[in-house]
């Protein structure tokens, strides 16, 4: 009897998704579909409104990552009020890029201690009712510790240069409307241990650490978890450093050749396609250069340390060096390494942070510039997720009539599908059972890419997470809670 | 602390700021903090409050709105991106041995789509809300006080009837 496997709603991952893994008759999975309940219409909602709100609209896109869309929408609006990215002021930029490394750090921080780390130190058969961050806080209550104040140290960094936790005004087009004062400069560098720039710096390093201690202990499952080829894309710095917030759009294949060599993003329409596929709402981009069938491509922090060429910080370069030398200076496609790529990531943050910190232009006053009004703005930035795409054009009243995004999440739509399809295939297709640690592996690969679906609608009464099983007739047969 | 939970570019999923924005309109002498959610680092702002009243968008319910006190919960079904209150408590407790009271204020909303505006109705028990709590604010002493009452009313069987709801102050909004 062929039988499909529902998975709704993926735990632990930002928003709302489905699985469907359907077996044939011999209980083989004959396919297997990560199914996106998408946010849409947020480019028709932006039509018509003034482009000077867009930073501020945007942000209500994604509860978990606003400060990524506050920043694209911020860069696209440069364009249009004909500030292009190398005539911002210093302090406009360097007031940019330390809320978006505060932004990185904070979810690289969510997503290691409160996510992944349940599953890494557990194990994917543990006690489900032991596999999360309540489970972590019991056990290693250090470790939970250590993650929420890295995580509030990024929020806090966010508050003070976009003024807000949430829905901050900070950065305008042509700049920003505030830098720091010398006492938020301080509060951040001198307060006492451990809410200093010191004190993460170094237990981002021991989250590495730990994070290395447990891929000794579990190199095979590490190593192999879903693990296939795809070829990578980011944003780089123009001389190849690791950049999250400007620079050239750079694609590799999965033996390193490069595909995007450093081109202009402003011109991505040139380079970049979006299929449609009718069982998902959520578009699958590609690579125009290879076409739909072969030119899919991962994006996120794995995707950044196979695309970069280094890193520029001292001690997460030194970790990156150890990075690429694990598989030979090769891009490395082995999808739980994710975890070993963001966590150098997020000691880089933390690094780029304290060093913009001691930069005399955060305190600056120069803080916005004006230009020639321009008709269309493309802006790019690295999100934690991966690569985010924000396109407008407005009209001579400086209304929007266009807007097109491509979210990080939408970059990695086919990464997810392989993922759920490489685990359905070596775990759930030869067991008689649907169990916990089964299905909790089909999640583990895509919390793997840590997707944000978009989805910040939370109210009280949301369903817990629901498995449904179907015979070939399409008659459902199981239901499971949890 | 108040603290007003959900995305005010959802409709009414922005019910929990939008009475925070009041709040701070009304220069309030509260704690005020509003977000999308609820999340991992928000046990150490429980930990410092005595008392923390949630106020959040219901998607069910006859009743305008709700107030109920919450316990500390081994609740492991949350997402990352919407931890319980219950589960945010129990964090608080684990991580920072405080266990302050918490209260959720639901207030019912009925539309969830992309859109900024609150729906009519939403507004409507809003205004409720609002009034209730501002009543618990103004007796005298110690807010504490006030809520233990309430607790006790709340526990009352719940009366319904939107159309004396709001004339009677000292009806229950139910639990």
């Amino acid at each position: 009897m062929a039988r499909k496997i529902t998975i709704e709603p993926v735990t632990r991952v930002e928003g709302h998704g489905k699985v469907t893994i359907h077996l044939d008759d011999q209980g083989k999975v004959s396919q297997a579909r990560f199914h996106v309940v998408e946010f849409r219409g947020f480019e028709r909602f932006v039509q018509g409104r003034p482009y000077w709100e867009i930073p501020v609209l945007v942000q209500r896109l994604c509860g978990i990552c606003p400060v990524s869309h506050h920043l694209a929408g911020a860069k696209a609006m440069d364009i249009i009020a004909g500030v292009p990215p190398k005539s911002l002021p210093p302090t406009a930029e360097k007031i940019r890029r330390l809320m978006h490394y505060g932004q990185i750090l904070q979810s690289h921080a969510l997503h290691f201690f409160h996510l992944a780390s349940p599953d890494l130190l557990f194990g994917f058969d543990a006690d489900p009712a032991i596999r999360n961050i309540i489970g972590v806080a019991e056990t290693h209550r250090d470790l939970a510790v250590k993650g929420v104040l890295l995580r509030k140290f990024g929020q806090e960094i966010i508050k003070a240069t976009a003024g807000k936790k949430i829905h901050g005004t900070g950065a305008i087009p042509g700049g920003v409307n505030k830098s720091l004062t010398p006492e938020e400069r301080d509060y951040f560098l001198k307060s006492p241990a451990p809410f200093n720039i010191d004190t993460m710096l170094d237990w981002a390093q021991e989250a590495l650490e730990l994070f290395k201690k447990i891929h000794r202990e579990k190199k095979e499952i590490l190593d192999n978890f879903a693990h296939f080829p795809s070829n990578h894309l980011s944003l780089v710095r123009k001389d190849g450093a690791l950049d999250f917030y400007h620079g050239v759009l750079r694609a590799v294949d999965a033996e390193g050749r490069k595909i995007l060599n450093d081109v202009d993003y402003h011109e991505y329409l040139e380079y970049i396609g979006e299929e449609v596929r009718p069982w998902s709402y959520m578009k699958f981009p590609y690579l125009k250069k290879l076409g739909k069938e072969k030119g899919w491509y991962r994006v996120g922090p794995i995707a950044r340390l196979n695309t970069c060429d280094f890193i520029p910080s001292p001690r997460a370069q030194k970790e990156f060096e150890e990075y690429k030398a694990y598989t030979n200076g090769l891009p490395n496609n082995m999808t739980l390494h994710s975890h070993w790529a963001r966590l150098i990531e997020l000691l880089h943050a933390a690094e780029v942070i304290k060093e913009l910190l001691h930069d005399k232009d955060i305190t600056g006053e120069k803080l916005v510039k004006k230009g020639k009004k321009k008709h269309e703005g493309v802006a790019l930035i690295e999100a934690p997720r991966g690569t985010l795409f924000h396109h407008y054009r407005i009209n001579d009243d400086d209304q929007v009539t266009m807007a097109n995004l491509i979210v990080s999440t939408t970059n990695n739509n086919e990464a997810y599908n392989r993922a759920v399809a490489w685990v359905a295939d070596k775990f759930i297709s030869e067991k008689p059972e649907i169990t916990e640690g089964l299905l909790n592996r089909v999640e583990v690969a895509i919390r793997a890419y840590d997707p944000c679906l978009s989805c910040a609608t939370h109210a009280l009464g949301q369903m817990p997470l629901e498995v449904d099983l179907y015979d070939s007739k399409g008659n459902l047969i199981d239901r499971k809670r949890k | 602390m108040v603290y007003g939970v959900g995305n005010p570019g959802r409709q009414d999923d922005g019910l929990g700021p939008a009475l925070i924005a009041i709040l701070e309109k009304k220069k309030a002498n509260l704690t005020l903090e509003a977000a999308y959610q609820l999340q991992v680092e928000d046990s150490l702002l429980f930990s410092e409050q005595d008392m923390v009243i949630i106020v959040d968008a219901l998607k069910t319910g006859n009743k305008p709105f709700i107030f109920k006190k919450i316990k500390p919960k081994r609740d492991f079904t949350f997402t990352s991106h919407s931890l319980s209150a219950e589960a945010v408590a129990f964090l608080c407790q684990k991580l920072y041995e405080r266990t302050p009271e918490v209260y959720i204020l639901g207030i019912r909303g009925y539309e969830f789509n992309p859109g900024e505006k609150l729906s009519q109705k939403a507004r409507s028990n809003l205004r409720e809300a609002l009034a209730y709590l501002m009543e618990l604010l103004r007796k005298p002493g110690l807010p504490k006080n006030s809520f233990d009452i309430i607790e006790r009313a709340s526990g009352r069987k719940a009366q319904t009837g939107r159309k004396n709801h709001g004339k009677d102050k000292k009806r229950s909004p139910g639990a």
